[in-house]
């Protein structure tokens, strides 16, 4: 799915750019479901996922033209804006007085039971993915890829030297590489 | 350090990760600008990051999509309202309809300004017509009057005629006493109705409170035959009818408005013989 999109994905920009419905829609289709997983290992609600799903396409819209394809790839920057509108979501005054109990810091151990993987065809099953990573390898890349939290963070969160922090995140990153190649 | 060097670093692990620092990561978007090595590295990683994603998925409700989509729609129209600019300056309408959207525009400019000249012009030219409507309203209505104060003065000069061309008409010509020499006054005298009229004098406008007032001698005694002011009109006024008697003379004195019973004799303006 990512490869054949690659091949438009200029197209695609230009077009989302120039506020084409149609554009809007086939994006929606491709990388709703990507992007919604990420929100959800931010926000478990799923009613509240939904909203910042939302928002997030709405923000897509309003800053797309600031886009640059030759400076990153769309994905990248799609999942950015996803994960900081879950974050900013999750920091919000209104949030937390909702869910007093869900604290940022909590979450990294609650991930997983938000909701169920997309079965794709294309995309590889995250039992595959498990399969390579380590645990540890894991938590690093949902804490920094998914949830954005800076190595220091990391460092405090899993109580590990920041050292182990760039050495497990550079190990999971090249294991990812191995696995998706090998397809 | 060398290219494979930098790659094989770390750095770009960390940078696609998010885990470097601000200045790190300004490195690295500048080495990926520089070198295609690099950009490719860091593609590959975050397209492994992109299939990983994927592999977390999860599909939202079917029913969000349209939700989304209608709230873009909503962000359209209002950016549209605004102008048909977003706030970061970009159009959001499709280039073709801002130039069908310019020339329309264009178009109804021109047009609004031929309107309004037009109706300059017709505002103009309605006061103008207005203005000489109302000068040709007035000149017709002095011509009417013109003509109406013609009528009755042709309608006088017409019975002073058929007056004068009567043959019975005797016009008596009454000249200035010693006092008043040069002045003048006339009755057409009609002997057979005993009706008399006075005209074609040069008495001078009576003074305040007095008038003219004319006498007939009728058996040696003045008999009042009415009053005259001198208006400037010369139409022929009928005065009263004689008294019965022999008429010898015609005679003017000047008296007090309305008239005397008697006339004043040193008052007498000219007199005539029949």
């Amino acid at each position: 799915m990512p490869s054949e999109i690659k091949i438009d994905e200029c197209e695609l920009v230009a077009s989302l750019k120039s506020g084409d419905q149609q554009a809007y829609s086939y994006l929606y289709d491709h990388y709703s479901a990507a992007l919604f997983g990420t929100i959800l290992k931010i926000i478990y609600q799923k009613e509240k996922a939904e909203d910042v799903l939302q928002e997030c396409f709405i923000k897509i819209y309003k800053s797309i033209h600031q886009y640059d394809p030759s400076k990153g790839r769309l994905f990248t920057w799609l999942m950015q804006i996803a994960r900081n509108t879950a974050i900013d979501t999750l920091r919000s005054k209104e949030f937390r007085n909702d869910h007093k109990n869900l604290e940022l810091s909590n979450n990294v151990y609650n991930q997983g039971n938000a909701g169920s993987p997309l079965a794709s065809g294309d995309a590889i099953g995250l039992d595959k993915v498990l399969k390579v990573l380590s645990e540890d390898q894991k938590k690093i890349i949902d804490l920094a890829y998914f949830q954005g939290f800076t190595q220091e963070e990391i460092s405090g969160k899993l109580a590990v030297p920041i050292g182990t922090v760039k050495s497990r995140a550079r190990s999971a990153l090249m294991q990812l590489r191995k696995l998706f190649k090998e397809i | 350090m060398n290219i494979a060097e930098y790659i094989s670093s770390g750095i770009i692990e960390q940078y696609v990760l998010g885990l470097a620092s601000e200045a790190e990561a300004l490195e690295v978007k500048q080495m990926a600008a520089q070198h295609a090595e690099v950009r490719q590295a860091i593609d590959a990683y975050e397209s492994s990051l992109e299939q990983y994603a994927m592999a977390h998925a999860v599909a939202p409700r079917k029913e969000l999509k349209n939700r989304v989509l209608e709230a873009i729609s909503k962000q359209q129209a209002v950016a549209q309202i605004h102008g048909g600019i977003r706030s970061e300056g970009i159009t959001v309408m499709p280039a073709r309809s801002i130039r069908l959207f310019k020339l329309i525009a264009v178009a109804a400019s021109i047009l609004l300004l031929i309107s309004l000249s037009l109706n300059g012009i017709y505002i103009f030219k309605y006061n103008q017509t207005k203005g000489n409507y109302e000068v040709l309203l007035a000149s017709q209505q002095q011509m009417a009057a013109n003509n109406q104060t013609l009528r009755t003065r042709m309608e006088g000069i017409e019975n002073d005629l058929q007056l004068l061309m009567n043959p019975m008409v005797k016009p008596i010509v009454m000249k200035g006493v010693a006092a008043h020499p040069g002045m003048v006054a006339t009755v057409y005298w009609n002997p057979e109705n005993r009706s008399a009229y006075f005209g074609h004098t040069n008495l001078p406008k009576a003074p305040q409170g007095k008038a003219y007032q004319l006498w007939a001698i009728i058996d040696g005694k003045p008999v009042d035959m009415g009053m005259y002011q001198p208006s400037g009109q010369e139409a022929l006024q009928q005065m009263k009818q004689a008294a019965p008697g022999a008429v010898q003379a015609f005679a003017v004195t000047l008296e007090k408005e309305g008239g005397s019973p008697v006339p004043t004799l040193n008052q007498m303006m000219v007199a005539g013989n029949i």
